[in-house]
């Protein structure tokens, strides 16, 4: 971390112990995180959630972690289709086939 | 209706959209063209149905009788939709003749407002500060850990565990929004959701799995 974003995270947690938050508290941004994402936020929403990124030493790594988390649910392979049940549909979709009068 | 998919965009367009040679092939009864499809789109389906199913084997016959209208019904689509949205939404239509909608949908709509864990996604414990609302107990450095440890068997496990874990709701729009890629729009059409409440159930949805990754690395 850079000698002046630690400063700049220092100063938001000063003006926070005189109970100031221009930049949202870190429970605030980590239930922003997905409007940020979905980009939902108002323009100056989104400038207070930035800016807390900016500052705090904890909250990116919550975003990042998220991001992480999306990438390894898409790892999981889903089970495959259970045989007997694929069968049956490609059978149905077989007959169809053969008898192409519409039931709809 | 108004917002029709672009179906004659063609080539590199998103998922949903490279319909036309595909509902070609399939009217032609490409087998090979409806297995792939049935392998796509059968395990999100499984899940959306297991919304409105008491039990699991009736949640696969849904999805199976769903899939037998849309053999049926293939001649007749008219391509108004893309094609997985109509899909979904012949399985929406099964799973609410089934008799068993009116609770389900109660239990899908207001399951974004009542958590237990009072709509925080994260323990308020962890906010103590020094301030108070600033992370006292900030998240551990797991995503750190180099790739194969990650991807590990054992992590994809715990990961999947957290996903079978969520509440029906949640676990619908996860599987669709971020293993499915699907639009917003696409998931409340298709699970009849506010776009607010869509954003609700992701957030809590993300935020669990999360957490627990964070809680199994702890343990380690
Ligand atoms: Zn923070």
């Amino acid at each position: 971390m850079g000698a002046e974003r630690r400063l700049r995270g220092m100063l938001m947690k000063a003006l926070a112990l005189v109970g100031l938050h221009p930049w949202l508290t870190c429970r605030q941004c980590v239930e922003s995180v997905t409007e940020l994402l979905e980009d939902e936020l108002s323009p100056r929403a989104r400038g207070r959630v930035l800016a807390h990124l900016e500052r705090c030493p904890d909250c990116p790594r919550y975003l990042h972690q998220i991001e992480v988390t999306i990438a390894l649910a898409r790892a999981i392979n889903p089970g495959p289709v259970s045989p007997d049940a694929r069968a049956a549909l490609l059978d149905a979709f077989r007959d169809r086939h053969r008898s192409p009068d519409e039931e709809t | 209706m108004a917002d029709d998919e672009p179906i004659a965009a063609q080539g590199d367009t998103p998922p949903g959209s490279g319909d036309v040679s595909l509902l070609d092939a399939l009217r032609r009864g490409d087998e090979r063209a409806f297995e792939s499809l049935i392998d796509e789109h059968t395990p999100a389906m499984l899940r959306l149905a297991l919304l409105y199913a008491p039990t699991r084997a009736i949640a696969e016959e849904v999805v199976q009788e769903t899939w037998l209208g849309v053999v049926r019904g293939l001649g007749s689509f008219e391509g108004r939709s893309s094609l997985r949205t109509w899909i979904f939404r012949i399985l929406v239509n099964r799973a609410k003749s089934s008799g068993l909608a009116e609770r389900r949908n109660v239990q899908l709509s207001t399951e974004a407002e009542d958590d237990a864990d009072g709509g925080f996604v994260v323990d308020p414990a962890r906010f103590d500060g020094p301030p108070r609302g600033y992370w006292s107990s900030p998240p551990n450095q797991w995503d750190e850990l180099p790739e194969d440890w990650l991807l590990a068997s054992e992590t994809l496990a715990v990961v999947e565990r957290a996903v079978e874990a969520l509440p029906s709701g949640q676990q619908a729009v996860f599987e669709l929004r971020d293993l499915r890629h699907w639009t917003s729009a696409e998931v409340c059409e298709a699970l009849g959701l506010t776009e607010t409440n869509q954003r609700v159930l992701l957030h809590r949805a993300r935020a669990r799995v999360r957490n627990a990754i964070e809680e199994y690395f702890d343990g380690r």
